[in-house]
């Protein structure tokens, strides 16, 4: 009775696990080691577009612009590189507040006015949470990802 | 397929000669019966020649030769240099980790493994999509027998790996998360103790690698690799989760 106590208490924990200064640590580690570099970063975004496209076809119409339909055009490739670079400003800046609210402000403006639905930042945050653990191939932490993208993605929404 | 389809329409023809022929051999002099006796005689000795070069066919495609012989081939693959570590991070070299998929056949090309059976085409030959059967199945079973070990708590003889379940997420399909049992039977001087450890796993299409996340808290996981063709065995190393380093081995035989 008493470990399965124990037990639930660690699970209340890891349910529970804010994005606090030690997960940001520990998030910001883990994504150096995904985003990489070169040709393999590329292989990296193109992974999570597929996946979020796979999930949400209608939000192709979103990148229209920037030739959605073709996840592998230059213009498309171009475009999930600035996406993955507006990602790595944001948890690189995580243990620095000033610059973090900085960066999440200047994406929240980019990203208003374009009606992007929740369940859009939902199917990217899946996408995520899928091809990362593939990436690194081993210990990554789920709940401190979980709790960390939130925390940029209601900055970029600009509500919980 | 097409071979057996050829086979089958040469048959039918056969059998319209037999059919024309006696209908052709009433106006002949010699007697019908005689007639007919030597062109069904010859039709089955026509059936068995193609029967026999069926069977000649047969044994050159047969499947299990080939798997045979591609094992071979992922052998000597295995000791030449990698052929896809151009743009490879140094401590992944190191680690003998690789980020990338050798298309391979006569037409080279290495791809990322995360677009390895991910339901588009990435190499220029389609190899990518063409292997994507999972070969551990809900309720296989694998047994495995001690190379060497150095460093499991029960130094056992045989580690025996059961996979529970198995789930894909539709959306992203390269690598499927597994459930697995890894069971253990150990005799000591004391008594004779039987475990059963629950862990998650997870199967890499590209690399045709079961990674077994470690069940205990010493950190110890199991990386089984098939050879790509042969998916009845594999080579499962039991290694430190931190520093990827083998202490252990077993080779492992579907049960």
């Amino acid at each position: 009775m008493k470990i399965l106590l124990v037990l639930l208490a660690v699970v209340g924990v890891a349910l529970a696990k804010e994005c606090d200064s030690l997960t940001r640590l520990k998030v910001k580690a883990q994504w150096r080691r995904a985003y990489s570099h070169g040709h393999d970063r590329e292989d990296f975004a193109q992974a999570i577009w597929r996946a979020i496209f796979a999930q949400a076809p209608s939000a192709r119409d979103l990148f229209k612009r920037v030739h959605g339909e073709d996840t592998t055009s230059p213009q498309f490739e171009a475009h999930a590189l600035r996406v993955l670079a507006g990602f790595d400003i944001a948890i690189s800046t995580l243990d620095q507040p000033e610059a973090f609210k900085a960066e999440l402000e200047h994406l929240q403006h980019q990203h208003e006015g374009r009606k992007i639905p929740d369940n859009y930042f939902e199917a990217f945050k899946t996408a995520l949470l899928h091809v990362l653990p593939a990436q690194l191939k081993r210990c990554w932490d789920r709940a401190a990802w979980d709790s960390c993208f939130d925390l940029i993605a209601d900055g970029i929404k600009g509500h919980h | 397929f097409r071979q057996a389809d050829t086979m089958k329409s040469l048959r039918l023809l056969l059998a319209a000669v037999v059919v024309v022929t006696a209908v052709l051999a009433d106006h002949h002099e010699p007697t019908h019966d005689e007639l007919i006796d030597k062109v069904v005689e010859r039709t089955g000795k026509l059936t068995h020649d193609i029967y026999e070069f069926e069977s000649h066919i047969d044994e050159r495609i047969d499947p299990e030769r080939i798997e045979r012989a591609g094992s071979l081939r992922a052998r000597v693959e295995a000791l030449e240099e990698p052929s896809c570590q151009e743009h490879e991070d140094e401590h992944d070299i190191a680690e003998g980790l690789s980020h990338y998929h050798q298309c391979g056949g006569d037409d080279p090309q290495c791809i990322s493994n995360l677009f390895v059976c991910d339901g588009i085409n990435d190499c220029r030959n389609g190899e990518d999509e063409k292997h994507c059967t999972l070969p551990t199945k809900a309720g296989d079973r694998f047994v495995g027998d001690v190379v060497y070990d150095d460093c499991t708590k029960r130094r056992p003889d045989h580690i025996t790996v059961f996979i529970e379940t198995v789930s894909k997420a539709a959306f992203f399909t390269p690598l499927p998360k597994l459930h697995v049992h890894i069971e253990i039977e150990s005799e000591s001087d004391e008594d004779d103790s039987h475990v059963s450890l629950p862990t998650d796993g997870t199967y890499s299409f590209a690399e045709n690698k079961l990674i077994v996340y470690a069940p205990e808290d010493d950190g110890l996981g199991l990386v089984g690799l098939f050879d790509g063709h042969n998916f009845d065995r594999f080579v499962g190393n039991i290694v430190h989760t931190l520093s990827r380093e083998p202490c252990a081995q077993f080779i492992f035989h579907r049960k």
